[in-house]
């Protein structure tokens, strides 16, 4: 299987094609996707599914989108929620 | 599945909508390649996947309008008939730290696992309680991961009352025999009768407290990933949306959707099949689809698989008391403890609005943000509808929900603009 490589806050992350964001960054070790909202206290993959949110991040500037469920595209940057 | 395949073959035209990229739901994942294909081979069969159903109204006449998004954008369907099966999510319960990244459902790692071969730790524990835990533990252990613990909080008598509700089902006996059976050859220690109550790290999960359900024979156990499930709660924005008639859970924090024999719900043209009809399983799931499939092609029922429903809804029923959601769950929270994950509502918050004397979930949502977040109340409704009737000393079914849902996923702007001319009634 072909790989894919992107960004996440400034460190560089390859993944298999076809990846979520969430998984390749839980393969590579990142297990902190951002912090809350109120209380700043450290958040990633939840639930795994897509239900929780709380895993959400930006990729290339956009919307947030649930790393869970995204899959990773070659050159992407992602950002903290 | 089971439904379109049941209704396709008595000669209706079936469109199947799943919101996942392979047919076949969290468990199946697309691994059950035998129905995917006949799906993909029928003539009468349009599958959509990576389709989601934002609402649905009922329909004049029968069935139901469904406005839908797809990868190429959203849609109305006009359906003279309407079968739901959308499945369930796992429930969670609030405990000391487990907000920290590496705290994880079972069916994240199962997910992570199935549809990424990744895998969620390297010393794990899996903890909550019900027989789903069987197949994630032994699953993870199969991939090379070493289960520390699968902390059960039901007492070890929990197994034999299963064991005799299984007695009438060679099936589910069967699955459930292989289960443990794994779990048993992996070596996979299991604590019953105990809770995880917290766990401990400064940005990822370091260790674990696992105890007696009340708090006594306390004990650490480092872990970099901890899995904690409490069964299921069935996803029924959608039917509710359709004004489809309930049945409250006694003491779960659920409600599913009522049916009768046909499966059909309360709203003309409109059936339910699988776990918003009531927790049970794949087999008794897809019993139902095919009896629902076959009953909106306007066909009796196969009567084998009638017996088959039966006997799953007894064994579901088996595992529904052997599996409480264990009473002392509360005494663990401390008023630091986030219940909201989204919007960061503390325990303190929850239970000063309760001591207020608001014992309505909706009401604790409004003072305190507790489900007014991106996930809607998914993670913390059920949670804080159990909170609420235990500190009101009022019954789980009389403190409301936060399951009433208008859009089951959020659209945006644009496209309800896109959408045009259709008017919701």
């Amino acid at each position: 299987m072909s790989g894919v490589t992107f960004r996440f806050e400034g460190q560089s992350i390859t993944a298999s094609e076809g990846s979520s964001i969430g998984a390749a960054l839980w393969a590579a070790g990142v297990r902190q996707l951002r912090s809350s909202r109120v209380l700043g206290r450290p958040r990633g993959i939840y639930c795994g599914i897509g239900q929780c949110y709380d895993c959400v991040v930006h990729v290339n500037d956009g919307p947030l989108v649930r790393a869970c469920i995204t899959t990773v595209t070659d050159g992407d940057v992602v950002t903290s929620g | 599945m089971s439904a379109a395949l049941a209704a396709a073959d008595r000669g209706l035209a079936v469109t199947l909508i799943d919101n996942s990229p392979l047919l076949g739901g969290q468990i199946w994942r697309g691994t059950n390649p035998e129905p995917v294909r006949a799906l993909g081979r029928h003539e009468r069969v349009v599958v959509e996947v990576s389709t989601s159903v934002i609402r649905a109204d009922a329909r004049d006449g029968e069935g139901a309008l469904l406005i839908v998004r797809g990868p190429a954008g959203v849609r109305v369907i006009d359906a003279p008939a309407l079968l739901l099966a959308t499945g369930a999510s796992e429930l969670s319960l609030p405990f000391p730290g487990w907000d920290l990244p590496g705290v994880v459902t079972p069916g994240a790692a199962q997910a992570l696992l199935k549809a990424h071969g990744v895998r969620i730790g390297a010393r794990v524990v899996v903890a909550g309680t019900g027989p789903f835990l069987w197949p994630v533990a032994s699953g993870l252990a199969s991939a090379g991961v070493r289960i520390v613990a699968l902390v059960e909080a039901a007492p070890v008598r929990a197994g034999a009352a299963v064991a005799a509700g299984l007695a009438g089902h060679p099936a589910l006996a069967a699955q459930a025999a292989r289960y443990l059976g794994a779990v048993a050859r992996a070596r996979i220690p299991v604590l019953s009768g105990r809770v995880i109550v917290a766990a401990h790290g400064e940005d990822r999960v370091e260790s674990v407290v696992v105890a007696r359900s009340d708090g006594s024979g306390r004990r650490e156990i480092a872990v970099d990933a901890a899995c904690v499930g409490w069964g299921f709660v069935p996803a029924v924005e959608i039917a509710r949306g359709l004004g489809c008639r309930e049945v409250a859970h006694p003491v779960r924090p659920i409600s599913t959707v009522a049916v009768d024999a046909a499966q059909r719900t309360s709203v003309p043209g409109v059936l339910a099949a699988g776990e918003i009809t009531g927790i049970g399983g794949a087999v008794k799931a897809a019993a139902e689809g095919t009896i629902a499939g076959a009953v909106a092609a306007g066909a009796e029922p196969p009567r084998r698989v009638v017996t088959v429903r039966r006997r799953a809804a007894r064994s579901a029923a088996a595992f529904d008391r052997a599996y409480p959601i264990p009473a002392g769950w509360l005494d663990g929270l401390e008023p630091a403890t986030v219940v909201c994950r989204c919007e960061d509502v503390t325990w303190q918050q929850v239970t000063d609005v309760i001591a207020d004397g608001i014992a309505d979930v909706r009401a604790i949502k409004g003072q305190v943000r507790c489900g007014m977040g991106w996930c809607q109340g998914r993670i913390c409704g059920p949670a804080l509808q159990l909170a609420t009737a235990a500190r009101a000393g009022r019954p789980v079914d009389a403190v409301g929900d936060l399951a009433t849902r208008p859009f089951a996923i959020a659209p945006t702007v644009g496209e309800l603009a896109d959408l045009g001319a259709f008017r919701p009634r």
